[in-house]
């Protein structure tokens, strides 16, 4: 199973993966988060990351979401980027995760797509 | 294939939860599932498809199912949503 990181400002991610579970009535395996505070030493989240991400590997690879594109949790992600193994999200929203959570299969590359189509689509003004 | 028009009547309409519960009775059948509203066709399969109907309280829907059990899936999710989704109302 492809795992799932959500790195975020404050506890952004803690609380989508809580929102995320309790409409699906199931708190999801192998999705972990990570709140970054850039006023911290940077430097420790690196190896914390490097274990979450080893942690959540399990041969299919694992997708990171993050909040803002740019910002010091994505920036912080560059270096963990492998090729279809370990790739990076921005712009997460609770639609994406939870297309990710439910659909999830074993091909990272899809996974992304449609995780990123999802959350394209609840953006709408009504 | 068999189609079936339905009407949801809890107070939330298909709100998320409800979404998630319909998704996963139809995951549990082996025929193809659609829920149809107006023009929108939507694998009942997918929560988040689900959720893009949008489908408040009175709204009616068709519910479309093919496949070796589609008889079972269709009674299935009528019941649920004349069952208010488990939500009393």
């Amino acid at each position: 199973m492809i795992g799932i990181l959500l790195v975020t400002h404050g506890e952004i991610g803690r609380s989508m993966i809580d929102c995320a579970a309790h409409i699906l009535d199931n708190y999801p395996i192998s999705v972990e988060s990570l709140s970054i505070n850039s006023n911290n030493d940077l430097h420790q989240y690196n190896d914390i990351i490097a274990k979450k991400i080893k942690n959540l590997e399990s041969g299919h690879g694992v997708l990171i979401m993050t909040d803002i594109y740019g910002a010091t949790p994505c920036n912080l992600l560059n270096k963990f980027i492998q090729k279809d193994k370990v790739e990076v999200v921005t712009g997460i929203n609770l639609p994406m995760l939870i297309k990710a959570i439910s659909d999830r299969k074993d091909n990272i590359k899809t996974l992304i797509t449609d995780s990123i189509e999802c959350a394209q689509k609840n953006i709408k003004k009504i | 294939m068999i189609k079936k028009k339905m009407k949801i009547i809890n107070k939330l309409g298909l709100h998320a939860r409800a979404s998630s519960k319909l998704t996963q009775l139809a995951c549990s059948f082996n025929s193809k599932i659609f829920l149809i509203k107006d023009e929108n066709k939507v694998n009942a399969k997918s929560i988040m498809e689900v959720l893009m109907l949008a489908a408040g309280k009175n709204t009616i829907i068709f519910v479309e199912a093919e496949g070796v059990d589609e008889k079972e899936a269709i009674s299935s999710i009528e019941k649920l949503l004349l069952n208010y989704f488990g939500e009393g109302e």
